[in-house]
């Protein structure tokens, strides 16, 4: 209820973060020296990144894990849930490596899964690469 | 590296001992040093720029000279100041343009730290002044032919050379010595790649033979090239090198990672690969220039930056060395992976060259 209320309010961290990063490139930027300038960037950079995260929440992850039991045949569990995301990532790493999704169709599938994580670990990080370069 | 003392050639007892070793090298009866200044670059080492006014002995004359000393971190993968001089020489001998390697100390007891002094070598090597101005280099044309002109002659460095020996020679042969590389370095990481894993298994799967190992630069890439108005300067940066596959450091020049973000530009966001490859092979470069060739080493470029941008990121999250730049360099994996991905994709359709 908490999380509903900061966006009722319209105060929620998303917004704190977009105004920080807001008041940093406009009110501080233009006093900030030459030799400086790459540093208040990249702080605008991070801000931008944690925003993105924060916003995008736990639904990427929750969507890998499901993509993830549904290559692996495994039935969706209640409880620790990154802990078996981060399990079967791990999986799916070893057999890659083990060549275990070298034929079709499991190729496809796994290829599916491994690019729409990435995807949306791109979109968090740096939407505008996936824009310059056509991806989306 | 442990317990280093602190250098700073600005201080004149620093200069002092520094000018009396150049004498003892160069037989001069008087050195005097001025002008110091510290440069920026380098990831790993502390450089400065001086004036050396040399009295009698080999090097008679006035000089400006670069000084670089070991940084206080060292990167495993990385050659140390000898090696690297002992390479840069070796890329000299073979007409190859590098800020000319003069003296290398490892002694000590001279600066507190090992040291080596080159030729200073004019211009500008940041690779967003390069790709913005495009009189640096002389033109265009002028500069992509070069540096395929200056990679045929690195690569012509012999591989019986014996003060290179040192520099092991990969097994079974490059690509797969990658490979193998990799992995570890992926174990040694907290966290599972799965995209990284698709491309190294991609990689294993299509490695190529390797007819003939060369010296390989290692970091040939736009933001390592000194140049001015009136042409290349210098190629900098030899902690990297190795003996390797002759389009290793093709790929890492035209890898869509290095292109700063100019991406219809393949050679370092600087222009086509036609005036790179022209100027290649008529200075009798070795290497087959096949489009699928170098893309599969433009794959591989990839998987070795998001490798080297991991290890960076470890560098803040350790508590080693906090740093925004290290922080954000850790994230740059996945729009690396994305790029890995894309380019398979693009061998199984057959497009290379993009």
């Amino acid at each position: 209820m908490a999380e509903q209320q900061g966006a009722l309010d319209g105060l929620d961290g998303v917004e704190l973060l977009r105004i920080a990063g807001e008041t940093l490139m406009q009110e501080v930027g233009p006093h900030v020296p030459g030799d400086s300038r790459y540093e208040l960037l990249m702080a605008n950079n991070a801000i931008g990144i944690a925003s993105r995260e924060l916003e995008a929440g736990e639904g990427p992850a929750r969507a890998a894990l499901a993509r993830l039991e549904a290559l692996y045949g495994e039935s969706p569990t209640d409880g620790e849930w990154r802990a078996r995301l981060d399990a079967l990532t791990a999986h799916l790493a070893a057999d890659i490596r083990a060549g275990a999704f070298d034929e079709e169709p499991r190729r496809a599938e796994a290829l599916a899964h491994v690019r729409t994580t990435t995807l949306d670990a791109v979109r968090v990080g740096n939407p505008r690469y996936l824009q310059r370069r056509g991806i989306e | 590296m442990a317990d280093v003392t602190p250098l700073d050639l600005q201080d004149a007892d620093a200069q002092a001992a520094l000018a009396a070793w150049l004498g003892a090298e160069s037989g001069a009866t008087n050195v005097a040093i001025g002008g110091v200044e510290p440069l920026g670059g380098g990831a790993i080492h502390l450089h400065w720029r001086l004036d050396a006014a040399f009295d009698g002995g080999s090097s008679e004359g006035e000089h400006a000279l670069v000084v670089r000393a070991a940084g206080d971190a060292t990167l495993a993968e990385s050659l140390d100041l000898a090696q690297e001089f002992a390479v840069a020489r070796a890329a000299a001998d073979a007409g190859t343009t590098v800020p000319e390697p003069q003296w290398c100390c490892e002694d000590a007891s001279v600066l507190g730290r090992p040291f080596a002094v080159s030729r200073f070598a004019p211009g500008v090597a940041a690779a967003h002044l390069l790709v913005r101005n495009e009189d640096l280099g002389g033109s265009r044309p002028v500069l992509l032919a070069r540096l395929g002109d200056e990679l045929a002659r690195l690569q012509t460095v012999p591989l019986d050379t014996p003060s290179l020996a040192f520099l092991p020679k990969p097994e079974p042969g490059p690509a797969l010595s990658y490979v193998a590389e990799f992995r570890a370095a992926l174990d040694a990481h907290p966290r599972p790649r799965p995209a990284l894993e698709w491309g190294l298994r991609w990689l294993e799967r299509n490695a190529p033979a390797t007819e003939q190992l060369v010296l390989v630069h290692g970091d040939y890439r736009n933001g390592n090239f000194m140049a001015d108005d009136d042409g290349l300067r210098g190629v900098l940066d030899w902690e990297f090198a190795r003996w390797g596959d002759p389009l290793e450091d093709v790929g890492w020049l035209t890898a869509r990672c290095w292109r700063a973000n100019r991406f219809d530009q393949p050679v370092g966001g600087l222009g086509p690969r036609e005036d790179f490859e022209r100027g290649y092979r008529e200075a009798g470069g070795i290497g087959d220039l096949d489009p699928a060739l170098v893309h599969y080493w433009e794959v591989m470029a990839h998987v070795r930056w998001a490798i080297i941008a991991i290890h960076q990121g470890e560098r803040h999250t350790s508590g080693r060395q906090p740093s925004l730049e290290l922080a954000l360099t850790g994230r740059i994996p996945d729009e690396v992976e994305i790029e890995v991905l894309t380019m398979i994709d693009e061998a199984e359709r057959g497009e290379f060259g993009g």
